[in-house]
């Protein structure tokens, strides 16, 4: 099951890191 | 087991591992150690993802924080995911490296799973950087011509090429044919020149690379990149030469499975305290070959975790290095590099255990039995064995044997049954598992190894028969 959570994990980070990308963008004036 | 037991001869070599004696005296770890050990794994866990996730941002942190005015969303967009791309691309060397520190909460097969999926993501990343270029301004299209596009251009061209290239041999490696050995050794060459290249076109755009704390993020970053391959491909191969082990012997098993005996060489023995690890985790093994040799195998330790003056590391042979270990002679040398993995009884505690195996995913299950037998454990456990023929079933007089020491009890199941077999048939479903667990079977820990198909199959039908998922426990041969 480990599989799963892996892959919870990396879903969850790629949301974060996607959110992060987009304030960056934002808070460069975008 | 429902046939009459077949006289087969026990084997003289059944596993010399067993034979050698602990230094210390058998224990099995209380509730309580169990517990601060996953409190502490826990912690010392959460405390890696947080600085992974905050070197993946440092980069647009720094930029953010800097002077250089924005460029619009598009392309301060795509320049953000190329950073983390990049930080993502680099931090998979922290990923792969095998440290046993950084993989010690997780487990090894579970940060290379990591490491595969997070490498599509990254691709992505980088895949999307120039395209929202090209989207925000076509003018940039002109750069994809490399006969007249600048070194910053090329560069950029380079790197996701070879990116591409790594990934593509990554997933079609096996419809290639294209054996483990080269595989690994050109997935290290293109990944370097993926972050390499990738570098040097960040430093020749140099946007968001001005500020004194930016350029010292990159080159520390550089400098991580270097020293990672530093450690991976000579300071760890120098250290596992001072380690070096012995062949002392292979012993056939049934089911086309080749037992590996090691013990420490001359020169390791004189500091050898034993090789500690946990029942069914696995090593890196390098047999016949310079420790500097890109190439290493992942297998699963098959001895007893209570006898760790010989290592046994049970192998099918199957393909490439596989189909060589029949041939190797006592006095080989072996580098070993572990113990890795987080399938282990030992950090998850149960009123009793459930193992379930297929094939040659037996042995990290003997290792769990034969610890617990060494432990003189007396919960309750049952093992679930699943083989295509009778004749195969590897380690089959010993697991017997095993029912005489342990609480245990063995269930064969055979997809290719011979005449008079009266139990079970097809393969471990829901129904083979319904018939023999006991009552409050929801309670017990599960662990389960074999192909990924079946571990699959496996993990539907406890979820099916509503066994939680915190209780199964699976570890993947395909996870390299």
């Amino acid at each position: 099951m480990s599989r799963t959570y892996t892959t919870v994990f990396t879903v969850l980070t790629t949301a974060l890191l996607i959110l992060v990308c987009i304030l960056f963008a934002l808070g460069q004036g975008g | 087991m429902k046939l009459a037991k077949p006289r087969v001869e026990v084997r003289k070599k059944q596993d010399r591992s067993d034979r050698v004696r602990s230094k210390t005296a058998p224990r099995s770890p209380s509730l309580w150690d169990n517990r601060r050990q996953a409190v502490k794994r826990a912690v010392q866990g959460a405390f890696r993802v947080l600085v992974y996730l905050g070197v993946t941002i440092a980069p647009l942190v720094l930029a953010w924080s800097g002077m250089e005015p924005g460029r619009g969303f598009l392309i301060d967009f795509s320049v953000a995911l190329g950073f983390v791309g990049l930080s993502l691309m680099g931090l998979q060397f922290l990923v792969a490296a095998r440290f046993q520190s950084v993989a010690a909460p997780f487990g090894m097969d579970v940060l290379l799973q990591y490491h595969r999926q997070i490498g599509y993501v990254s691709l992505l990343f980088i895949l999307a950087h120039p395209l929202l270029l090209f989207v925000a301004d076509t003018g940039y299209l002109a750069l994809l011509d490399v006969t007249t596009a600048p070194l910053r251009a090329k560069m950029a061209v380079t790197s996701t090429v070879a990116l591409l290239v790594l990934v593509a041999l990554s997933v079609w490696r096996k419809k290639l044919r294209i054996g483990y050995e080269l595989w690994q050794l050109t997935h290290g060459v293109l990944a370097f020149v993926v972050v390499a290249t990738a570098l040097t076109h960040v430093f020749l755009v140099g946007y968001y690379v001005n500020e004194p704390l930016e350029i010292a993020l990159w080159l520390w970053m550089l400098v991580v990149f270097v020293g990672l391959i530093l450690w991976v491909r000579l300071v760890r191969p120098l250290e596992l030469r001072s380690k070096a082990w012995r062949v002392e012997d292979v012993i056939p098993e049934r089911g086309d499975i080749r037992t590996i005996v090691l013990k420490p060489s001359r020169l390791h023995a004189r500091k050898f305290d034993g090789f500690p690890f946990e029942p069914g985790q696995f090593a890196w093994i390098t047999v016949g070959k310079s420790p500097f040799a890109i190439t290493r195998h992942p297998f699963s330790i098959s001895s007893s975790a209570e006898k760790t003056e010989r290592v046994a590391l049970s192998i099918k042979t199957a393909g490439d290095f596989t189909r060589n270990v029949g041939y190797l002679k006592p006095g080989a040398t072996a580098y070993l590099d572990g113990p890795h993995g987080a399938f282990t009884m030992d950090r998850h505690d149960g009123p009793g255990f459930v193992f379930i195996g297929a094939g040659v995913g037996i042995t990290p299950l003997m290792s769990m039995l034969r610890t617990m037998a060494d432990r003189n454990g007396l919960r309750p456990c049952y093992l679930f064995f699943g083989n295509r023929e009778w004749e195969g079933v590897a380690f089959r007089e010993e697991i017997e044997e095993l029912k005489g020491r342990l609480n245990l009890e063995v269930v064969h199941v055979l997809s290719r049954p011979p005449e008079g077999w009266e139990g079970d048939k097809g393969r471990i479903g829901a129904a083979v598992l319904a018939r023999h667990l006991p009552e409050r079977y929801q309670h017990l820990q599960y662990f389960i190894c074999g192909s990924d198909s079946m571990m699959d199959a496996t993990e539907d039908a406890l979820v099916h028969l509503g066994v939680p998922k915190r209780r199964v426990h699976s570890e993947r041969f395909g996870m390299v």
